[in-house]
């Protein structure tokens, strides 16, 4: 049934096909639920406890449905309430939705596991959250610190060996656990947007274009083209800067060392052109809610000009650094394999999920921004072993400037923000998700308003998939490999931060 | 004995100036190839760089053992055996080449040991994988030097010098030289020539190890090279044989820098190898074949020559 509606409405503005889900969502779990209403991207559902097992259970077994794809679990607090939070989707169906279930003060922990262990009967990532520091005692033979893996160093990694081969991977976020859900609080909206970056060192524009994104879709603000178009260069200059660090940390495992410092060469030239427009290179907080916080001058856009020839000559110079190299390519071929049906059911996204072969783009699909304006390929992989991570990230940055190639010479004129007064915000009490295509992924925030008061605040990055499906891939590879496996997942240690 | 004495100060000397030298012109070719400056904090260039480098080291706390005093030793016992110019040489013997390949087993296997002192067992392991694939790598090596002994007839290195006089042995083995000159490029590689020594920190390169035994493990490192830079050139390239009217010690140290450059930019050209399998893949399906194959028809070359009369 749903794969009519899919084939049906495709074309279609996103709002009328997710509407036209729900519909059927609530005809089918009708007795099991408490509610079900859009909140953005996503659906959100209200589920008790008890009934809990059969929702799960109708969504996965149900062939109209097939919500086959777990992406995250979060814990969070809205006033004295607390509630789990869980990501679910079909990639079938295309459409993702959120289980919101309450919990009871008194027994958090018990029922927390509980939840957790009647999700790990249909989804197998699930394992990851529960209770294991036993097993992990018991099984490993190795341990790696998080020092010693360089650009990793958000977590410990435990293994089980039996000769050089891998047998057994458990990854262990505990030194980069933070209690993440409060620190929003009394915060004012615009030290919230300076803050939120630190969610992505890498590429700190993702998150603040992400929330800036789910407040105008809760204000119902429609962003002038200009704002839009200069979000657009931001993000795209800061895909090429995050990719090129990505090549620049694998060679540096490889120990090539020309093209590490060529393509941190390249970086620099990037992040330079992005110091000119924000001010800054890490933390940018540039973006605001209702457009931007500067105008980009006439200068800026032939400084740009100027670079994109010589950026394109000296990545296409790197990448043929890198693959004439054959024993480095022979290094990077066929470990770390990772497959389509695994990297689906782990809810793996991004760069790391094309190059296993699957065409999936949030940009091309549900896009908070005007990239439909814009002609581009989205580059697929084959095999989705180590190599064909970095070539999806070179083919990725020579799109990337061809974009931003097509931004420069159609730049509209106009304002390039629609001014709000911040003191004085009033939003209409609801819920709204809203997701972005970051260079490791989805990344997507879940805010729940009241009034002119946030009363939750869910980040959700990429990154925590890929590093749980590294326990499956880090399997039958040999010891050596682990951290050149690791890096070509393209971790970024912020995301981890809250998991 | 006085004799004796200066002898040994000035190969001393010799190695210590050589040693300067080398590792100069490495830290500034590899800021090249990094496209770095280099370091600049002396003055005239950072010629004074390694001395500041070793002064660094030399202050910091460093638990020694008993493994870094024997390489220590055995660094300096190499070049008691192998000749560097015609008089340069502590022992004259008759098998000095023997000496020397066994000092410098010993000396790599010394480096394994000295790496146990480390508390991680992967890295142990780690090293005791390199440490092996490295002394396969002298199969190789073994079967050219043998191909060489049965051309000179011999096993004094000076001797093997000697005979070079009309020309060098690279014409009549040029396999041999090939499969020496790979095993030895692979060999460097694998000890770490133009970075800290990987061989004894295993995985987590650089991040363990201060003070005097990293010193000393550099000096070794280095000692290693020259070795194998010094035995390449007494066996192929006509060693101190001086060519017209230059003197033959002017000749090697102008051939020992040339090869040396020549490795450093090799090193820096090919990342790091520490695919097992395509290491010992590279070993046993074209080094070892090629220089077997070698050995074979120079085999077969002596016995026509010399016992049966035939060439």
């Amino acid at each position: 049934m749903t794969n009519d509606i899919y084939n049906k409405i495709y074309s279609s503005p996103k709002v009328v096909f997710i509407e036209e889900t729900g519909k059927n969502l609530e005809f089918i779990l009708k007795d099991k639920i408490k509610y079900i209403f859009k909140a953005g991207m996503d659906l959100l559902i209200g589920v008790s406890k008890a009934n809990f097992y059969e929702v799960l259970k109708e969504l996965k077994e149900n062939p109209e449905l097939e919500v086959s794809s777990f992406q995250s679990i979060a814990a969070y607090k809205s006033g004295k309430k607390n509630f789990l939070i869980i990501n679910l989707k079909s990639p079938v169906n295309n459409f993702s939705i959120l289980l919101k279930i309450e919990i009871s003060q008194r027994e958090i922990e018990k029922d927390c596991t509980e939840i957790v262990d009647i999700m790990e009967k249909f989804y197998k990532a699930v394992k990851f959250y529960k209770y294991r520091s036993k097993i992990i005692s018991e099984n490993s033979d190795i341990k790696i610190f998080a020092q010693s893996l360089d650009g990793l160093d958000c977590f410990d990694l435990d293994i089980h060996t039996e000769g050089d081969v891998v047998k057994e991977a458990y990854v262990d976020t505990g030194i980069a656990r933070v209690v993440g859900d409060n620190y929003y609080k009394d915060l004012e909206i615009y030290n919230l947007i300076a803050y939120i970056s630190r969610f992505d060192w890498k590429s700190g524009i993702f998150p603040e274009v992400c929330l800036c994104s789910a407040f105008e879709e809760l204000l119902q603000l429609k962003v002038p083209e200009r704002a839009q178009y200069i979000r657009m260069l931001l993000c795209e200059l800061y895909r090429i800067s995050n990719h090129a660090y990505f090549i620049s940390n694998i060679c540096n495992v490889l120990q090539h060392d020309i093209a590490y410092n060529l393509s941190l060469l390249e970086r620099e030239r990037v992040l330079r052109i992005i110091e000119a427009i924000t001010g800054s290179r890490i933390v940018p907080n540039f973006i605001r809610i209702g457009g931007v916080k500067k105008d980009i001058s006439e200068e800026i856009v032939i400084n740009i000009r100027k670079n994109l020839s010589v950026l394109l000559k000296n990545i296409r110079r790197i990448e043929r650094i890198i693959m004439n190299d054959s024993l480095a390519v022979e290094r990077l071929r066929n470990i770390g394999i990772i497959e389509k049906e695994s990297a689906l059911e782990y809810g793996v996204s991004g760069p790391n999920l094309r190059a296993s072969g699957i065409r999936y783009d949030l940009r091309k699909d549900k896009d908070p921004i005007l990239y439909k304006d814009f002609s581009f390929t989205v580059p697929i992989g084959k095999t989705g072993d180590c190599l064909d991570r970095i070539l999806i990230r070179f083919n990725e940055i020579f799109q990337s400037l061809r974009i931003i190639s097509q931004i420069i010479n159609k730049f509209p004129s106009g304002a390039f923000i629609k001014k709000i007064n911040l003191s004085h915000l009033e939003f209409q009490s609801g819920a709204v998700s809203c997701g972005i295509e970051c260079p490791h992924g989805l990344f997507k925030i879940y805010i729940e308003v009241e009034k002119s008061n946030i009363n939750s605040l869910v980040v959700k990055g990429p990154s925590i998939n890929s590093l749980i499906l590294s326990e499956e891939i880090l399997k039958e590879n040999r010891i050596e490999d682990i951290d050149l496996i690791l890096l070509s997942l393209d971790i970024s240690p912020g995301e981890i931060m809250n998991a | 004995m006085l004799f004796v004495l200066k002898k040994m100060f000035y190969i001393l000397a010799l190695i210590l100036v050589n040693l300067y030298i080398c590792e100069y012109i490495n830290n500034k070719l590899t800021a090249r190839m990094e496209l770095r400056r280099g370091y600049r904090i002396t003055r005239v260039r950072g010629a004074g760089f390694p001395l500041v480098r070793f002064f660094r080291y030399l202050s910091r706390d460093y638990k020694i053992n008993i493994w870094i005093f024997f390489i220590f030793l055995l660094s300096f016992l190499i070049w008691s055996a192998v000749p560097i110019t015609a008089n340069l040489v502590l022992i004259e013997m008759d098998y000095s080449l023997l000496v020397a390949v066994t000092f410098y087993i010993v000396l790599i296997i010394m480096l394994f040991f000295n790496s146990s002192r480390s508390s991680y067992s992967a890295i142990v392991s780690e090293t005791g994988k390199k440490v092996l694939i490295l002394l396969s790598f002298l199969l190789p090596v073994l079967f050219s030097i043998v191909s060489i002994v049965l051309i000179s007839k011999t096993l004094s290195l000076k001797e093997i010098v000697n005979s070079q006089y009309q020309y060098w042995y690279i014409i009549l083995q040029p396999l041999g030289f090939i499969t020496f000159f790979i095993s030895m490029f692979l060999q460097l590689k694998l000890l770490g020539l133009s970075r800290r020594s990987y061989l004894s920190t295993g995985i987590n390169i650089g991040k363990e190890g201060a003070g005097l035994g990293k010193i000393i493990e550099r000096f070794a490192v280095y000692m290693i090279v020259f070795f194998l830079i010094i035995i390449l050139n007494i066996l192929y390239l006509g060693g101190w044989n001086s060519i017209y009217f230059v003197r033959g010690e002017i000749i090697i140290a102008i051939k020992f820098y040339f090869i040396f450059v020549l490795l450093l930019l090799l090193d820096k050209a090919v990342g790091r190898i520490d695919n097992y399998k395509l290491l010992i893949r590279i070993n046993w399906k074209f080094l070892i074949p090629v220089s077997l194959f070698n050995f074979i028809i120079t085999l077969g070359f002596f016995i026509a020559r010399n016992i049966y009369d035939l060439i």
